[in-house]
């Protein structure tokens, strides 16, 4: 998987859509400045989308130490494409 | 009394390991020192006050349970609020409940009529100015824990220090804790699963209690597991559901003896295939809040129902083809609401047994639940009291009137929904802000859907099936 955010990013917002309760849609994050409790994410929302991020993409994100970079999708796709660059650099 | 008993187990026990988070482990002996210098810190804030009453609202962690064991050797009494209540909840709690002081995270939303003073530890302590007319405490109330209530606000429940040993010793002896078990607990600490499953019971028998904070995700609950050497699995429904989402499970956790879910409705498929991968029995557990826990299965993957009645419980319910109102009477009983004065009396008959909310029956002595009487929504375990967050989005701009309600959302998975009535116009965003600002986050309602107007029957209630197919059909927010 490339780890350049414009090629995660998408990625993302599919699966942050994907894992909410229904309704929610991509204009809907746009309007809310990409934040996730500006759109009321629930939490178990929130489990499935991580659970999601780590069977399709492979790297584990921590929600007892990263929680603070699940807030918005900036931060989040920040997040994942710095896991993904560490595991690439520990198979290099 | 809980003083006694603690400070007891906490110096049999000595230099096995007690309590431990992510960063911290504590032997009983550390324990039993750390609490005694935060309880000496604790009582030189409240000078004065009689029987304290001192809230302690985050996640779980080793100084969670510092904080509570002091709050107990201080002599006051601990009050434990679920960590996601709102600020409007919060200062209702402790407005309703006179709260002296609360031990608090950082970023939890504190009154603002608080004075925020220097704590031990990673917490946070604020006190409130006195309030001389405040509800007065039933004499032996030694902690208090709050259910989500029917009437609009949670409800605080006192319990005497004898019914916070016996529910932590019977759930100790019906389900064979020992001083060899280590217990991974993801549910909160202010939450029933978990306060009666693992934490005192954890100490009475010298055992070790992992917690977890955070979201039960898949990834962090099975490193922990097999970080900590677990024997016994504590956490809501959506945490089995998270194990099993790849589809396969996690494969064999070694050590691992028992996991517990909670009450909540456990999709029968998470369960096998949670128990296919893992081989360990996954029980569900049945306690109500006001009662404690009620009952456990030897062998869940065997038994017909939710299991016996644990040591000190008795049942009362229907039988095979009659169903009837679950009935409990336990040594673990809450004693009143201490701000809903003589409702939970109501609910106790003349020979002391509490009416649950539940319908069932007993097959072989298994308790069998087949419906409720109650419209309290449970949403991965959180149980959601329609009433005040109905109230709450009818405050909002724009809202008429509304409905809050439980369906199944496109996962399958109990999801909260509400039906409001309003402009066409009316974006559906705002009120669910509105509610966000107020009340906890698994209280907004992740589903809306405006109507110009609820509809009703005759008597007044919303005609509940015409909404529900409302959500039918998927529905970009309008």
């Amino acid at each position: 998987m490339t780890a350049s955010p414009d090629h995660i990013r998408p990625h993302l917002v599919r699966i942050v859509l994907s894992s909410a309760e229904g309704d929610l849609t991509e204009q809907d994050l746009a309007a809310a400045d990409w934040s996730l409790p500006q759109v009321s994410y629930s939490s178990l929302a929130y489990i499935r989308m991580i659970d999601t991020v780590e069977n399709e993409l492979g790297v584990y994100l921590d929600p007892e130490e990263e929680s603070d970079h699940f807030e918005t999708i900036d931060a989040l796709v920040e997040l994942v494409c710095r896991h993904l660059r560490e595991e690439q650099a520990a198979d290099a | 009394m809980l003083t006694d008993i603690i400070t007891g187990a906490l110096r049999e026990h000595g230099d096995a390991p007690a309590v431990a988070d992510r960063h911290t482990t504590l032997t009983y002996r550390e324990l039993d020192a750390a609490a005694n210098r935060y309880a000496t810190a604790l009582a030189a804030l409240l000078t004065g006050r009689d029987r304290p009453r001192v809230g302690i609202q985050a996640a779980n962690s080793a100084d969670y349970v510092v904080a509570y064991l002091a709050a107990l050797r201080a002599g006051c009494v601990p009050f434990l609020i679920d960590r996601a209540a709102g600020p409007q909840e919060t200062e209702g709690i402790q407005r309703g409940c006179g709260l002296d002081l609360l031990v608090h995270e950082e970023a939890t939303p504190v009154p603002g009529h608080g004075t925020r003073l220097a704590a031990p530890g990673s917490l946070r302590v604020t006190r409130f100015p006195e309030m001389p007319d405040r509800p007065g405490l039933h004499r032996e109330t030694e902690v208090c824990r709050f259910t989500s209530g029917s009437t609009g606000s949670p409800s605080c429940i006192e319990f005497r220090g004898e019914a916070v040993y016996r529910a932590a010793a019977n759930w100790a002896e019906g389900t064979g804790i020992s001083a060899q078990d280590t217990i991974v607990c993801f549910a909160s600490l202010s939450n029933g699963l978990a306060f009666n499953t693992s934490l005192l019971s954890t100490f009475l028998v010298g055992a070790c209690l992992r917690l977890g904070s955070g979201l039960p995700t898949a990834g962090a609950v099975t490193r922990t597991l097999r970080d900590s050497g677990a024997t016994r699995l504590i956490g809501f429904p959506a945490l089995y559901e998270s194990l099993v989402r790849n589809g396969s499970g996690p494969g064999p956790l070694p050590g691992l003896r028992m996991a517990i879910s909670s009450a909540a409705p456990l999709d029968p498929g998470t369960k096998r295939l949670f128990e296919e991968s893992t081989g360990v029995p996954l029980q569900n557990y049945y306690g109500i809040a006001e009662a404690g826990p009620l009952t456990f299965a030897a062998d869940p993957r065997t038994d017909p129902g939710l299991g016996q009645a644990l040591p000190g419980v008795e049942l009362r319910a229907g039988a095979a083809g009659e169903p009837g109102v679950v009935s409990v009477r336990s040594q673990s009983m809450g004693t009143r609401y201490l701000n809903a004065p003589g409702v939970l009396e109501q609910r106790i008959d003349p020979d002391g047994f509490y009416r649950t909310g539940d319908v069932g029956r007993l097959r072989d002595g298994s308790l069998v639940l087949t419906g409720r009487t109650s419209q309290v929504i449970n949403i991965g375990g959180r149980k959601i009291d329609a009433v005040e967050v109905s109230t709450a989005l009818a405050g909002a701009p724009g809202v008429d009137d509304a409905v809050v309600l439980e369906i199944t959302d496109r996962h399958g998975t109990a999801a909260l929904a509400a039906v409001l009535a309003g402009a066409p116009d009316l974006d559906p965003a705002a009120p669910r802000r509105y509610v966000a600002e107020r009340l906890a986050p698994y209280k907004v309602p992740s589903l809306v859907r405006i109507v110009p107007r609820i509809p009703r029957g005759t008597s007044g209630k919303p005609a509940t099936a015409e909404l529900r197919r409302l959500f039918d059909t998927p529905q970009d927010f309008q």
